[in-house]
């Protein structure tokens, strides 16, 4: 091979020391490009297999069945068919029973201010403490503890105790079932069911101030007068079983089981719909479509940034090839030669990037975990396919830029190559070059107009250059600002919550709703109350369908919210019709006017309830007696039956009916998934508001919170003060701040921010690099135009000022190029990327300045080295240089 | 050192370092040029000539020794006085013409001239873009390459670039033209035609030309000649051949 010959080894050699820099800069940009990629995707893609580690190692449940709520099985007698059942079918390995009830927890938190004290809701588990770890489903990772145990020992699930710092031996204030406890915490631990705490598929966001404990199952059917009865199974099936035979082993358990204990048991949630896990394979979904893209953008804007700089370096060398082929190398000797010297650089590029990708990984990965809030159990599996993509690429994108140019120049005759110019400019005068027409001649901007319009493959390469580090530095820059400006909006402009009242289930205006307003109306720093329903919902249009929250406000003008309407025909009916959130609208492509499908829970218990309140007030033949008698049926009716009365979040299957109902505004707030109505609209569908018309005229509009506005929302203390008042009320599940849930939106939001951060940090270095590279070319190709100029007695600085400001205009068109991509690509992520979530495209003023003087910034910096090297240059050898 | 000396050079070394090797370029060299001279400066290959010239055009600075222009010491000048002094006293030609590729040839020409501005016959300058675009057009006139004026370097042959090299470097007005082998890279035709244009432009304008060349042949045409050999330096005068057409090398 012609590589091995001496004469071509060392002018490999030989170049690549004269171009130090220059060989530098492309054997970074090959290493960052494909390590970026490497990294970003396989730190990534181990989050999957770091989830399946944990899931293993904790022996997560195939699938779970639940008494139905509020009622209970006696744990002996299902065993006994349990045992009998698994014998007759040997797949069906192992069955847990625990006990699951409502908590609460006041736990306090040191603020700026104080200490404050939250009441805070939650769930408690039984679990059987004898059973061996072999025998235990859901098991624990122990982040803390576990330390000795007690009657009083409980441990506490990590999220929550992250919130309120809360340790192996402290105590923890709980409620369960209205009887106070003060538990010792012996241990701080994840649990596969709670990977991201989510109390149910009702829940719109996951909190980390949902605590759960744990404690042993004899404990806990203690404190709920509950002994030796359970509500929830946990079932582990033979990994050996295809999904189709788990699936036909369950639903013939679920059948026999039926059977058996009389229909006590809700349908099976198998182990994708298990809700945290749901979700989290539903976030990791989303963030792949950015965690893939981005990475993959990099490694882009790296080949493009390799491509222009090798393939330039290479037809600078035009002449020693035109050399090389009239001593008689033949063209494949030089090509030969231009190959495998692009092919060193690229292999040894892409297998360093790998390497280092690689290690990377599992930092980024780590990285992920931690700001996911996972346990930190990584395991790294190294991925073929990405290394294998890696690899072809960086490898093939270099040695594309060597041979190309190295092709094309073969192609000249040796008396061509050895002609002088790079690019041989043409005669004829663009028209552009019209528009600017030199009409006088001055140094300081003919040089520079002549040179951007005649050497144009310089200015495109400069333009193209800056322009694919400017997309990427605005997308990164873009979803930073969009999501600042969503959030903050959200917050100030839009919502006026400041505090959420949250009740058990419903509550009717004139079952205890309007008193519970009046009260709280009346205190202190309360400005305004506004009673809300949110009930889930399916809208569809279009054969598109999305899972949804209704908010129901009492009016069409709510105190504490306002529209941010894309239209001026938007508005909220008073009794019809729907308010579409921008992100809703827009990934179902509906806008105001349009009619769609929604689905609204059906309430089975509550329209026989409603029936029999009826017969009521006919039985005391009606008037006033009949209506008081009717209305103290109902308030008994609901406290005993609170969670069938409403849609219960604890259960797991709400049945939908559909209607059509027409779109008549969209606003443009950061929520994917939330939809907006009044109360009036929904009584109607649900048939509730037959009885405020009716001569009964009893007002039952539901409600299942109440947000306030508060006077002062900064003052905590008066914040505190509000919460303790309305604590003392009835049916309160919980009391929440705006503040608080702006947090917890920020911690759903932070794998996506951690990922947004870590490509803003690459972005802006491969940015640094492939500019660097290219205004760096751009001197070395003129070294010899330079050498003359300079030699002619043009000083440091006039130079300088040529070379800046011809530097300077590319940048400048590149930037401007650059900018449209960029907002396109970040509006298009930002508007896929999210299901809870949506951010209409925004750029700060300050990204703006920061885009503009720091990529001006960079190309300037980027000077510096060919600076020195042009003021050092020995005039007399350049200015013969044939090279140049 | 004569009224008329332009340049004087005074136990002139040059050594190079490569690495731990030493070259000596040029060794106690002494001469001086009398104004308005024809200057061939003869020699075999690597023994210095191009060296001298750098020298003479503070392109680059001796190891020893001085060297006066006009009278002015410019050995220990700044990098900023270097290029000021080859602003206003060097005309330079290159051996491959090393015209900016993307300028027209007026605008190559035109490039020199903003540099210095245009000194009228009363010794006002001036910088406006007008006159210098017509002293610019004059100048291609006088090299017999008005009709090509709107043409880029690459439209045009070696033997045109150079005459447009030598517009430019004349257009200044400077006391000195240095040209460094200015045939080296043209046909033997085309070589004696640039070689009687700079005999005529030194004719008629009386400025020093100093031709480096390592064609013996060529030393014919000068009034003064240097000829640096292996051994050392030997200057003579003499009338020059003015028959270039029948000059033979
Ligand atoms: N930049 C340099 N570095 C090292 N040696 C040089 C350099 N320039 C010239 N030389 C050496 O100095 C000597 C004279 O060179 P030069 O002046 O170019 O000769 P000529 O022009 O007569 O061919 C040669 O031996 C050459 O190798
Ligand atoms: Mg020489």
């Amino acid at each position: 091979m012609n590589f091995l010959n001496r004469y071509w080894r060392r002018k490999m050699i030989g170049d690549i020391k004269h171009q130090k820099l220059l060989f530098f800069s492309i054997f970074f940009l090959c290493i960052f490009g494909v390590g970026s990629y490497v990294t970003l995707t396989m730190g990534y893609t181990n989050l999957y297999v770091s989830l399946d580690k944990i899931y293993e190692k904790t022996n997560f449940a195939d699938v779970e069945i639940n008494s139905h709520s509020d009622s209970w099985f006696n744990i002996s007698k299902v065993d006994l068919f349990t045992k009998n059942y698994s014998l007759n079918n040997p797949g069906f390995n192992l069955v847990n029973y625990r006990l699951l009830t409502k908590s609460g927890y006041n736990s306090s938190m040191v603020t700026q201010e104080n200490i404050r004290y939250q009441l805070t809701e939650g769930r408690a588990v039984g679990i059987n403490w004898s059973l061996s770890s072999n025998e235990r489903i859901n098991d624990f990772i122990f982040e803390e503890g576990p330390s000795q145990f007690d009657n009083n020992s409980i441990y506490l699930e990590a999220h929550y105790a992250h919130s309120y710092d809360l340790h192996v031996n402290d105590s923890i204030q709980t409620r369960i079932l209205g009887q106070k406890f003060n538990f010792t915490i012996r241990g701080i631990v994840y649990n596969p069911e709670s990977l991201l705490v989510i109390p149910s598929r009702h829940d719109f966001l996951p909190t980390n101030r949902f605590g759960i404990i744990y404690l042993p199952l004899k404990s806990l059917q203690q404190y709920t007068n509950l002994t030796g009865f359970a509500n929830n199974l946990i079932i582990e099936i033979s990994p050996h079983l295809s999904d189709m035979e788990k699936e036909s082993l369950i639903s013939e358990f679920y059948t026999q089981l039926n059977a058996y204990t009389n229909n006590s048991f809700a349908p099976p949630t198998f182990q994708q719909y298990q809700v945290s896990n749901w979700a989290i394979n539903m976030d990791l979904e989303e963030i792949q479509k950015i965690a893939i893209v981005l990475p993959i953008l990099i490694l882009g804007v790296a080949s493009i940034a390799i491509f222009i700089t090798l393939n330039r370096q290479v037809q600078s060398q035009r002449r020693i090839i035109g050399i090389a082929s009239s001593l008689g190398y033949s063209p494949l000797d030089i090509l030969v030669h231009y190959a495998s010297f692009a092919l060193i650089l690229g292999l040894v590029g892409s297998i360093v990037g790998i390497v280092l990708g690689a290690i990377l990984s599992g930092g980024i990965t780590w990285i992920y975990a931690y700001f996911m809030n996972f346990p930190t159990i990584i395991s790294i599996e190294v991925q073929f396919g990405v290394i294998f993509n890696g690899f072809v690429i960086g490898t093939l994108i270099t040695f594309l830029s060597g041979v190309i140019p190295a092709i094309r120049a073969n192609r000249l005759t040796p008396r061509e190559a050895l002609q002088g110019n790079i690019v041989i400019i043409k005669g004829k005068h663009s028209l552009f070059e019209k528009i600017f027409r030199i009409k006088s001649f001055r140094i300081r901007s003919t040089v520079p107009i002549r040179n951007f319009f005649r050497q144009k493959s310089r200015t495109i390469a400069t333009v193209i250059a800056i322009s694919a580090s400017v997309m990427i530095l605005v997308v990164s820059g873009a979803f930073n600002d969009s999501i600042n400006h969503g959030i903050s909006q959200q917050f100030t402009e839009t919502s006026q919550y400041h505090i959420s009242v949250n009740y058990e289930g419903f509550k009717f205006a004139d079952l205890g709703l309007k008193d519970d307003i009046n009260f709280i109306s009346q205190l202190p720093g309360v400005v305004s109350v506004d009673p809300v329903l949110e009930m889930p919902s399916v809208i569809n249009f279009n054969g598109k369908q999305r899972e949804v929250l209704i908010r129901a406000w009492n009016s069409s003008n709510p105190s504490t919210h306002t529209f941010q309407w894309t239209s001026d025909t938007d508005q909220l009916l008073s009794k019809d019709g729907l308010v579409l959130t921008t992100g809703l609208a827009r990934t179902l492509g509906v806008s105001t006017g349009a009619v769609i499908s929604y689905g609204y829970p059906r309430i089975p218990y509550l329209t026989s309830a409603l029936r029999a309140a009826e017969a009521i007030y006919n039985l005391w033949g009606g008037g006033e007696r009949g209506r008081n008698k009717t209305i103290e049926y109902l308030n008994e009716l609901i406290t005993q039956n609170q969670d069938t009365l409403s849609f219960s979040r604890e259960r797991e299957e709400i049945v939908y009916r559909n209607k059509s109902i027409t779109i008549t505004g969209v606003t443009e707030e950061i929520w994917g998934s939330i939809v907006y109505a009044t109360i009036p609209t929904l009584t109607k569908v649900l048939h509730i508001d037959d009885f405020k018309d009716s001569n009964i005229s009893i007002d039952l509009s539901p409600c299942s919170k109440l947000i306030l506005r508060i006077a002062e929302p900064n003052n905590l203390t008066l914040l505190e003060e509000i919460k303790s008042e309305i604590s003392s009320m009835n049916e309160i599940r919980s009391i929440t701040f705006g503040y608080d849930f702006q947090t917890s939106i920020n911690i759903t939001l932070t794998a996506f921010n951690v990922i947004v951060v870590i490509f803003i940090l690459f972005a802006c270095l491969l940015a640094g690099a492939s500019i660097f590279t290219t205004i760096h070319i751009n001197f070395q190709e003129r070294s010899r135009e330079s050498a003359t100029m300079i030699t002619l007695g043009l000083s440091d600085s006039e130079f300088l000022f040529i070379i800046s400001i011809e530097n300077f205009f590319q940048t400048l068109i590149g930037i401007i190029i650059g900018i449209l991509p960029g907002l396109w690509l970040a509006d298009w992520i930002l508007s896929n990327a999210l299901r809870l979530f949506y951010f209409s495209i925004k750029v700060s003023l300050q990204t703006w300045i920061i885009l503009w003087g720091g990529v001006l910034l960079i190309v300037l910096i980027s000077q510096i080295p060919a600076i020195i090297q042009g003021v050092k240059m020995d005039l007399a050898e350049v200015t013969k240089d044939i090279s140049n | 050192m004569s009224a008329l000396t332009l340049i004087n050079l005074e136990n002139v070394s040059k050594d190079y370092t490569m690495g731990e090797v030493e070259v000596n370029a040029l060794s106690d060299l002494s001469l001086e040029i009398e104004k308005g001279k024809f200057v061939v400066l003869i020699g075999p290959s690597g023994t210095g000539k191009s060296t001298l010239l750098n020298l003479i055009s503070a392109i680059d600075t001796p190891s020893n020794g001085r060297i006066l222009i006009e009278g002015v010491d410019i050995t220990f000048l700044t990098r900023k006085q270097r290029a000021q002094f080859r602003r206003h006293k060097i005309g330079f030609i290159f051996q491959f013409f090393n015209l900016i590729p993307t300028l027209t040839a007026v605008e190559n020409v035109e490039f020199g001239l903003a540099l210095v501005g245009v000194t009228d016959s009363s010794g006002n300058i001036s910088y406006s873009t007008k006159d210098i675009h017509s002293t610019a057009m004059d100048w291609l006139d006088k090299v017999g390459l008005a009709h090509r004026a709107r043409h880029f370097p690459s439209q045009m042959s070696g033997g045109e670039q150079q005459r447009v090299a030598i517009a430019r470097a004349l257009a200044k007005n400077p006391p000195i033209i240095i040209a460094d082998e200015p045939t080296g890279n043209l046909d033997f035709r085309t070589g004696i035609k640039i070689l009687k244009l700079m005999k005529e432009l030194n004719k008629e304008t009386q400025k020093t030309f100093v031709i480096a060349t390592h064609n013996s042949q060529l030393a014919k045409i000068a009034d003064f000649v240097i000829s640096l050999q292996m051994g050392g330096v030997e200057t003579y005068e003499q009338i020059p051949h003015d028959d270039l057409d029948n000059l033979i090398w």
